[in-house]
């Protein structure tokens, strides 16, 4: 579904990205793991054309998006980006409405169908009975659902999300990643995802891409990516990689330094 | 849906009601008292009894409520799309400078090229040099507060005070080197409607449609930019293009009316502060409401201005800023706390 080529980015003298490579296939779960400032968010804002590479090609459905119009573009991908801060106090219903942005006509009132996007989204999200709230009112999850509907009301077939569970709390993070998660299910839509909690993507994920200093480190299942090597070479950690209990998926657990690195028995370790 | 449509109907009669009564409330109100019959007896096309009065209603009043009706919407439009712009509920165009750049630029026209004379003709019917100064004002505003990629609030407003500062000096100077009328010069500064004319009213009708046109075609792209730029171009907005447009627009707009009434100040900072307060942020019903309101506010101003002072005249500018200077205060504490 997207095809990223060769793909060079500097940023004041800076260079992020060089000779990039990724190819992001349709309806999966994909996420974007790597240390901080590795350009992580900055991949993010390259797919939806906020940023130009410096060389090199993006495609979405083989068409560059470099060369297409930001509402063909807003068609095709929805993103929930960090520091969202608006202006004036809106409204939920209001802040979701602003996806319906690309399908609207300039004199006209939305449309009967743009109304039923926004009721969707809002359904999806558990959103109905905060419909009315000013946004500035809302903890800090209900403002992610928030987010997370106004892209679903754009109705793309591809949506990124930049940490969109960071600095929330266990119960927030599992009833946005359950949301996100039937989209992709149900939907088909394209999840890509950029986390810093490692088991979060492995959790989730169809596959996940591991970029550190602007390149490609591991590509592939949960699996095949979170492993030993992956938190000592990249993230300079110590951990311990086991299998989730209850699902076939790695997980982490850190070690503590100045204790005993040896686990109990009885755990399926990973080396 | 229908409960929503009904509260709407109920809230635009009332305004529509409301607004009527005051226009001919402020239509008795002056320097000479009117009866009401007389005004009613204007609007349905009677014989007024008393011939002055039909001269006072006709060549000064009405068409002095007019043009501050038009002016006040205007100004209240160019305060919505500077706030939209700068995504800051505290911009406004005599903040930002804006104003005294085209007081500026409308005085040195005068220095420069006279009255009477042909190149004032020009320079008076379109007033080019006020657009020009404005643009200026603005353009140096804006890039004195950037810092990088982000424009913050307070860097904006010091940018701005430093430009009224500039500016005013300048029109002083230009005022007593060149011209002369300190006296006259002075009043219209602080601003007054007392120059309105009733050939003023065209082009101003034909100015405050294109901004309402403007206002409806973009109120959608207006909601979607007061999230950011970054949000707006994820819902399809070519961001610079449009901020380039309500950059231009909302100056020439501002410094059309600086032309007629001198430097009004917060007008556009109140009003769409209000509306706001009233039908909520969503631009599709706070601009047409900000440029109803923006009229009966000014007019509202200028009767108090024009009234209450007798024998002499209040300038206009005096009382918006004495409603407008506390607002500011309160809209920037509260715009810290939100931060």
């Amino acid at each position: 579904m997207i095809s990223i080529e060769k793909l060079t980015f500097q940023y004041d003298q800076n260079q992020l990205f060089q000779d990039f490579s990724l190819t992001i296939h349709e309806s999966e779960f994909l996420s974007i793991i790597g240390p901080n400032g590795s350009g992580k968010s900055t991949l993010l804002k390259l797919i939806l054309g906020i940023l130009k590479p410096s060389k090199g090609s993006i495609a979405i459905f083989e068409k560059e998006i470099a060369k297409m119009k930001r509402k063909a573009i807003s068609r095709m991908v929805s993103g929930v980006l960090q520091d969202f801060n608006p202006a004036y106090s809106f409204s939920v219903e209001e802040i979701v409405a602003i996806g319906r942005t690309p399908y609207a006509k300039a004199f006209s009132d939305f449309s009967k169908e743009d109304y039923r996007y926004i009721e969707e989204a809002l359904t999806e999200t558990g959103l109905l009975d905060l419909r009315k709230k000013p946004f500035e009112h809302l903890s800090s999850g209900e403002k992610q659902r928030v987010l997370l509907a106004k892209c679903f009301a754009q109705n793309t077939p591809l949506l990124l999300l930049d940490e969109c569970v960071a600095h929330l709390d266990p119960g927030h993070v599992q009833h946005i990643m359950e949301v996100v998660k039937e989209k992709n299910r149900k939907d088909k839509v394209t999840i890509v995802a950029v986390f810093h909690d490692v088991n979060l993507a492995s959790l989730y994920s169809d596959r996940i891409v591991v970029v550190n200093h602007g390149r490609v480190s591991y590509l592939g299942t949960p699996k095949e990516t979170i492993h030993k090597p992956l938190m000592e070479k990249v993230y300079q950690a110590n951990g311990t990689v086991l299998t989730h209990p209850c699902l076939d998926v790695p997980q982490v657990l850190l070690n503590r330094l100045d204790r005993p690195q040896k686990p109990s028995a009885g755990l399926i370790i990973h080396e | 849906m229908n409960e929503r449509l009904k509260k709407r109907k109920v809230l635009l009669a009332l305004l529509l009601g409301g607004g009527i009564v005051f226009f001919i409330f402020q239509m008795s109100l002056g320097t000479v008292r009117i009866p009401i019959e007389e005004i009613f007896r204007f609007f349905t096309f009677g014989k007024i009894q008393n011939p002055v009065y039909e001269t006072i209603l006709v060549d000064i009043r009405f068409p002095r409520l007019i043009v501050g009706f038009l002016i006040g919407a205007l100004l209240s439009l160019s305060g919505v799309f500077f706030q939209a712009l700068l995504k800051n509920p505290l911009a406004d165009p005599y903040i930002l400078g804006v104003s005294s750049g085209g007081a500026f630029g409308t005085v040195l026209s005068i220095a420069v090229f006279g009255t009477g004379t042909a190149l004032s003709r020009f320079f008076g019917n379109l007033p080019v040099m006020s657009f020009l100064f404005s643009l200026l004002a603005a353009f140096f505003t804006y890039f004195l507060a950037k810092k990088g990629k982000s424009v913050p609030v307070v860097d904006l407003i010091l940018s701005g005070v430093i430009m009224n500062f500039f500016f005013s000096a300048a029109t002083t100077f230009v005022i007593i080197y060149g011209w002369r009328n300190v006296n006259s010069a002075t009043f219209w500064l602080l601003g007054s409607l007392s120059g309105a004319l009733w050939q003023q009213v065209p082009p101003l009708l034909t100015i405050t449609g294109v901004g309402l046109f403007i206002g409806f075609a973009l109120s959608k792209t207006l909601n979607a930019i007061s999230l950011g730029e970054e949000e707006a171009k994820n819902v399809g907005i070519e961001v610079e293009r449009i901020k380039l447009f309500l950059f231009i627009t909302g100056t020439l707009v501002a410094a059309y009316t600086i032309t007629i009434t001198g430097i009004v100040g917060f007008v556009g900072l109140i009003i769409p502060h209000t509306a706001r307060m009233i039908v909520g942020s969503d631009h599709r019903k706070s601009v047409p409401l900000s440029v109803f309101l923006g009229g009966l506010f000014f007019t509202g101003c200028d009767t108090i201005a024009r009234s209450l002072f007798q024998p002499t005249e209040m300038p206009l500018g005096t009382i918006t800023s004495l409603i407008g200077a506390p607002l500011f205060a309160i809209i920037l504490k509260r715009s810290r706390r939100l931060r």
